[in-house]
């Protein structure tokens, strides 16, 4: 348990630079999910932090020490990989006392750990399975025991589960949240679903083109995003964008949030209902505006619906606006 | 193997897969089981030395044979030879692949390089092998006796199993190593970092992690390898000891070619073959049988 701090980030490959100076301060058991599309440079940071990638420029410490030139077995961290890269020749059991066998741990002192961390993560009755006789689910966990079992000061998860199915992901990105509450460590976590992003973070980082665009707790990026991309990522579905130029006012574009637009009598667009999709609690209908712009609305799911080909009017609460200028910068 | 459900196409008719596998069956048949069969036969009698008649003589040339020391010698000498050539030659290809694995720039290169020996046949390796250690003329044995060390294969037996060890794993190394690089490829590098971050030194990795999950290669490279330095190491040997001196690099291979074709002992040779093949056939059985069981995870 320590906190991590990453100062003027930087990453090239050859005459590339992927990671443009990123600058993040995470407290001790802080949870930090960084999130952006793929491509992004998120998992590259990851890897820099976990030493599996030198750093080109600036500074990454964790608990106070610098560690830019540690080897990953100095840092005194622990990932999980999307793959899980469980041993795939040794039992549950093995897989989990590996770190420990190697740092010398005295053997009743493994098993007890090995133990409590099966125990927490309901593995007792596989330790002595092979990975591949195990499913998608329990091999994650598997993961997360191996990580846990070191008593790490800094977790790193890698989009750990984007293998697994829907239903599963929801479940143990639940199980996740609970263990890193119950066990306090600093965590890290990489993914490129802004869901998992949102539910599972005390504070996220929002990431585009090597770049962290905005750092902030989740309904503070969503409510209050700083560029037109966040406002874009964060969201499903994603914010509008009109050209402002149609509109008056200030900037090159106005964002609208789905549920901050409304059919209404007049209103400053118009356009046509091209198609609706019930969702039972919320209805999304699409809207296309004469010039081509494809909108969202997001409305009740007792509101009247308009039929497809019809016209209809939107309005919305100008405090409800977000401008942004043509560098895709909020304008306040 | 359980869980394991596997969906096959299965075409219908027995003609057309029959026709098939004809070709491969004709050949098998004409290179294996006619001269096979015709080496029991032939381990059953005694010619005379001009071919013009055979007397039968039952297990007759077995019984002499396992009474013959230097056939027995010929067991050892093809034991040792056999381990050392399969030890050598893995070892050494192992190491370059764990090497070439690390590498990232000029990898191509340096994989190409280290397959030509493998195009180089047993005899022309012998060749080459023999003059650079030639006891007159040879570059190598200049050198050592630069350091004081007398080379003398032609006369000492060890240097002369030193030798054609030697040459027989150097042409091997090539195939090897390319077995072991796609190997050590196809291990997960997530695998790897994982037990980097567990703490993991590249010894301790490479002991625990990268060795065991290669021995399916491993293992067969030691089956291949066992085979090659039984039978086709003869080239070799052929070139540049001649099985000498006095014996000791006799493998079993070339004691039937030596029996049989320079001692005319036809009958002997036959049933050399014959125990050859069976050696050979019970070394595969018991490979796969005992061995295979572990390596698998």
């Amino acid at each position: 348990m320590a906190p991590l701090t990453l100062s003027s980030v930087r990453k090239r490959f050859g005459d590339t630079q992927v990671i443009h100076s990123v600058d993040i301060d995470v407290a001790d058991g802080e949870f930090i999910v960084i999130v952006g599309p793929s491509g992004c440079g998120k998992s590259t940071l990851l890897r820099m932090v976990a030493g599996l990638e030198g750093v080109s420029d600036g500074e990454i410490s964790i608990g106070g020490k610098r560690v830019n030139d540690a080897e990953p077995m100095e840092r005194d961290i622990a990932m999980v990989f999307q793959n899980y890269a469980l041993y795939p020749h040794m039992t549950v059991f093995d897989n989990m006392a590996y770190g420990l066998k190697i740092a010398k741990t005295p053997k009743p002192e493994i098993e007890a750990r090995v133990a409590k961390a099966a125990r927490l993560l309901q593995l007792e009755p596989y330790l002595k399975r092979r990975p591949r006789e195990l499913s998608g689910g329990q091999r994650q966990r598997v993961a997360m025991g191996r990580a846990i079992v070191r008593r790490p000061s800094v977790f790193l998860f890698d989009e750990p589960l984007s293998n697994l199915d829907a239903k599963l992901r929801v479940q143990m990105r639940l199980e996740i949240k609970q263990l890193q509450r119950k066990l306090g460590v600093t965590s890290l976590y990489v993914t490129h679903d802004q869901v998992e992003a949102m539910t599972l973070a005390d504070r996220m980082i929002v990431m585009n083109a090597g770049r962290a665009e905005q750092i902030g707790a989740p309904l503070e990026v969503y409510a209050d995003p700083e560029t037109e991309f966040v406002a874009g990522f964060i969201g499903s579905p994603p914010t509008n964008f009109i050209d402002a130029a149609g509109l008056g006012g200030p900037g090159a574009r106005v964002g609208i949030r789905p549920e901050h637009m409304r059919m209404a009598d007049t209103g400053r667009l118009s356009g046509h209902a091209v198609s609706v999709e019930p969702l039972g609690a919320e209805t999304l209908v699409h809207v296309m505006l004469e010039d081509g712009t494809a909108l969202t609305l997001r409305q009740d799911g007792a509101a009247p619906l308009p039929g497809i080909g019809e016209a209809v009017t939107l309005d919305w609460d100008a405090a409800s606006e977000m401008r942004f200028d043509a560098e895709g910068r909020r304008m306040r | 193997m359980k869980g394991h459900m596997e969906k096959r196409v299965i075409f219908k008719g027995k003609w057309l897969p029959l026709l098939l596998i004809l070709p491969q069956l004709a050949v098998t048949a004409v290179f294996f089981f006619y001269p096979a069969g015709e080496a029991i036969w032939q381990s059953l009698f005694i010619p005379d030395p001009f071919g013009l008649s055979m007397q039968y003589v039952g297990l007759g040339n077995f019984e002499y044979l396992l009474n013959d020391p230097y056939y027995r010698a010929s067991f050892v000498t093809t034991a040792v030879f056999s381990v050392l050539v399969t030890l050598v030659s893995m070892g050494v290809a192992l190491f370059l692949a764990v090497l070439a694995d690390r590498l990232i720039k000029g990898s191509g290169t340096y994989r190409t390089l280290l397959i030509w020996p493998y195009a180089v046949a047993p005899a022309v390796a012998g060749v080459l092998w023999m003059f650079m250690f030639n006891t007159r003329v040879g570059v190598i044995t200049w050198y050592l006796g630069q350091l004081g060390y007398d080379w003398n294969h032609v006369l000492n037996g060890t240097e002369a199993m030193g030798l054609v060890v030697i040459a027989s794993a150097w042409g091997r190394i090539s195939y090897n190593f390319l077995f072991f690089l796609a190997g050590l490829q196809s291990i997960p590098r997530s695998v790897i970092e994982a037990a980097a971050i567990d703490g993991a030194g590249f010894w301790t990795r490479f002991r625990t992690i990268v060795f065991p999950l290669l021995s399916p290669t491993t293992f067969f490279l030691m089956v291949v390898n066992i085979v090659y330095a039984f039978f086709e190491t003869f080239g070799v040997i052929h070139t540049i000891t001649a099985g000498g001196p006095q014996q000791s690099t006799t493998i079993l291979v070339y004691k039937v070619y030596a029996d049989g074709f320079v001692g005319q002992d036809l009958g002997s040779s036959a049933a050399q073959s014959v125990v050859l093949l069976v050696v050979v056939g019970l070394l595969t059985v018991a490979q796969f049988k005992f061995i295979e069981r572990k390596v698998h995870y």
